[in-house]
């Protein structure tokens, strides 16, 4: 029985190393989706599963997932590869990142080896019982404090960012429509004329 | 995005072909739908239009038929629900099901395949010769397990097994290996029919065995049979006429036989049965008082998938979110915890942490029952539960979001004039995923995402790397805390030799050690040195004076 968890962690142990992470999801990514854009690296995707978010609040809405490989050396090229290319998956411009996976984002984990399980309760009689309670009020504050920083901090800036970008994208959309238009209309032509300025100088007309 | 989504829900794709001698009617070993691989003898759940509850069935024949209507035969698994009536001394556990079998209507149907919703992972744990038993995770991993059969003509339950259910050979009811493909279904001719292949079932002496092929031969004969619901009254669901959606009823009355099927299980058998602990370890016989968790620790999966069942435990108040676990801790450790500190059944699942330096572990717990939730809950907050080295139990009402699917995700721009555009010209811009340019206003967009991707990280670590500290440095003091309790019984007392020109110096003393006696030489009283730990009282120190 031993031998057995122990070889059912090595082999997990082994899918860790040949996972991939990828963040910055949009929520509409399907499996497919993945499978076709990963199509285009070299490598061979085995697996997907998405990481499940039950009470991460829904104004986070990214997706994350986990992306098996067939061996670590396809797994390292692709993060290599996302890391030094910013990779667009169903949108742009913001970038789905790549990492090595970690065994603490696996939900399916094996136990490991060789590991019991101790358990005890304290009363309040107990010299402790205060540091532990203290301990819980800590770890009550500080899932509050991650949660916190999830919605004021992350979201708030990547909304920022993404408002930024949108405006810059639009002003940029409404100078070429100009430049369009003022071509197609001759008015160019018309001031161009007006100033002495050589059309056939200005490349692309 | 939603065009490649709309095509996935509805694309059925046939697989591998069987060779039969019948031109007109197609049939099949496998089958795609709603991008799920489905194979012969696989269990499913097929969907009724206004039934409470799926209902569960094996494929045993997939075909299409002449006018292009694809239709497959399965044969039934009961619920308890169906059955409850008719075995009222045995008690079936929630996630047991019965196989059908005997003469008479309820057997089997033909089933439309639209109709199927789901794989179902269903397996045999009888104590039959016929039948392979299976490893623990295997089992762990199942969704239901049959021990008996239901004769639909005798009513009653039964753990023998019939050599022939429906006129298929209970052999092929039974569990197949994960990695054996279901058997090759081709024709071989040349194999007499003879030959038997027979099933190691005792895992110990397995390589002596030998292995030979069997030959099934089936026939079929297509009538449409219902199932019997109808004449089980129920308490929880009065009487549906049973038929599935079905809008002909196709009627083959010409008898059909398949030719020689070769199970080519020989390896994969063999393979399989070395991995199956010994008998006794695994006794799953169901028993009304449940198994103590520590013998048994394999688990039982939802019917329902996960997200199903959390749903309705939401609903219904029986789910709690438990944390400060440590992050090595799984689903089934925390099922065990459960089950010693509490002495009830749990569900339990691990929600996976992506952040690096997050130290606390969660989980999300479904009890059975409300009032086990809420007393726990209480029970946690009042006392403390301590897990391991120090790490005190945290539970709170689990509150759980909607799906995401519909909500705009910043980072990704629509430029809707650009889309009318391209709808003037009757193009549909397909988005393909690609590796930005550089020189592109979409590379250097990229980037700035880029700068604050890596900025959001460095300010979780930062709150990650704070939230450990203060951590474990309120642990360390609960551990010094506990292990100094533990040694208040011994009565040790010990001096520390203190040397003569340094009379106030502090003496570090290891925290295994008692002594929390001031340390004093033989004459001197008046040199205490400081001590960093917290002094218990104890009982009277020497004074020597």
């Amino acid at each position: 029985m031993g031998s057995e968890t122990e070889k059912e962690y090595a082999a997990f142990e082994e899918k860790v190393k040949r996972t991939v992470y990828l963040d910055n999801l949009s929520p509409q990514v399907s499996e497919e989706v993945l499978r076709k854009a990963f199509k285009q690296f070299h490598g061979t995707l085995t697996n997907i599963h998405f990481i499940p978010s039950y009470t991460e609040p829904s104004y986070y809405s990214a997706k994350f997932a986990l992306l098996e490989f067939e061996n670590q050396d396809q797994a390292k090229e692709i993060i290599d590869l996302l890391s030094d290319f910013p990779f667009m998956i169903l949108g742009m411009p913001r970038p789905v990142r790549a990492f090595p996976a970690e065994p603490q984002m696996f939900d399916d984990r094996p136990s490991k080896a060789g590991r019991r399980l101790e358990l005890y309760w304290l009363d309040p009689k107990d010299s402790d019982f205060d540091v532990a309670q203290q301990l819980k009020n800590l770890a009550e504050k500080h899932v509050a404090q991650q949660s916190f920083l999830l919605k004021q901090k992350q979201l708030e800036e990547e909304e920022k960012l993404s408002k930024q970008q949108a405006e810059t994208l639009n002003t940029h959309y409404q100078k070429l429509e100009m430049i369009n238009s003022a071509l197609s209309s001759g008015s160019a032509k018309d001031l161009a004329r007006l100033y002495g300025v050589n059309m056939t100088d200005v490349s692309g007309i | 995005m939603s065009q490649l989504m709309e095509e996935n829900l509805e694309t059925f794709k046939w697989g591998i072909k069987m060779v039969t001698d019948d031109s007109e009617i197609k049939s099949y070993k496998s089958f795609r739908y709603q991008g799920v691989q489905y194979s012969l003898h696989d269990c499913v759940y097929l969907y009724r239009e206004g039934a409470k509850d799926t209902d569960i069935g094996k494929l045993v024949k997939m075909w299409e038929s002449k006018a292009g209507a694809k239709r497959g035969r399965v044969i039934w698994f009961f619920r308890p629900a169906d059955v409850c009536n008719f075995i009222r001394e045995y008690e079936p556990s929630w996630n047991e099901l019965f196989l059908a079998s005997g003469e008479g209507r309820g057997v089997s149907n033909i089933i439309p395949l639209e109709a199927i919703v789901g794989k179902c992972n269903v397996v045999c744990t009888a104590k039959d010769r016929r039948n392979t038993l299976l490893s623990k995770s295997d089992l762990a991993k199942a969704n239901y397990y049959v021990f008996h059969i239901f004769d639909v003509g005798d009513l009653r339950i039964s753990d023998k097994f019939p050599d022939i259910i429906d006129k298929i050979k209970v052999e092929r009811l039974f569990n197949w290996s994960q990695n054996n493909p279901k058997g090759n279904l081709e024709c071989r001719t040349g194999l007499s029919a003879g030959s038997q292949l027979k099933v190691a079932e005792n895992p110990t002496n397995t390589a002596e065995k030998p292995t030979k092929i069997e030959i099934l031969h089936a026939s079929e004969n297509f009538e449409i049979r219902d199932k019997p619901k109808a004449n089980v009254e129920c308490r929880n669901d009065p009487s549906a006429n049973a038929l599935l959606k079905v809008k002909e009823k196709p009627t083959y009355t010409a008898e059909k036989h398949i030719k020689a099927e070769v199970l080519s299980v020989h390896a994969n058998l063999e393979h399989h049965t070395l991995e199956a602990p010994p008998l006794k370890k695994r006794k799953i016989l169901p028993e009304t008082d449940f198994p103590s968790p520590s013998q048994d620790t394999r688990r039982w999966f939802f019917a329902l998938s996960w997200e199903d069942k959390l749903k309705e435990a939401h609903e219904q108040g029986t789910v709690i979110h438990l944390y400060n676990l440590d992050l090595s801790h799984t689903a089934l450790d925390v099922q065990e915890m459960i089950s010693k500190a509490f002495k009830v059944k749990a569900h339990a699942k691990i929600m996976p942490r992506r952040h690096s330096f997050d130290i606390y572990g969660h989980a999300l717990v479904i009890f059975e029952s409300k009032d086990d939730a809420d007393l726990i809950m209480c029970l946690l907050k009042d006392r403390c539960l301590v897990v391991g080295e120090g790490r005190p139990l945290v539970a709170c009402k689990a509150t759980l979001n909607e799906p995401y699917m519909t909500r705009n995700f910043p980072g990704h721009l629509i430029m809707d004039k650009l889309k009318h555009k391209f709808n003037n010209n009757k193009r549909k811009a397909v988005f393909a995923s690609h590796c930005a340019q550089a020189n592109t206003i979409e590379h250097e967009m990229a980037m700035q995402w880029r700068m604050l991707q890596k900025r959001s990280d460095l300010w979780w670590e930062a709150l990650f790397k704070g939230q450990a500290k203060e951590f474990s440095d309120c642990q360390s003091q609960m551990m010094k805390d506990r292990t100094d309790e533990l040694n208040r019984t011994a009565v040790e007392v010990t001096f520390a030799h203190e040397s003569s020109d340094a009379p106030n110096r502090r003496v570090e003393r290891p925290p295994a050690i008692k002594s929390d006696e001031p340390n004093i030489t033989a004459v001197e009283v008046t040199s205490v040195p400081e001590s960093p730990v917290e002094r218990p009282q104890s009982a009277s120190h020497p004074t020597l004076l």
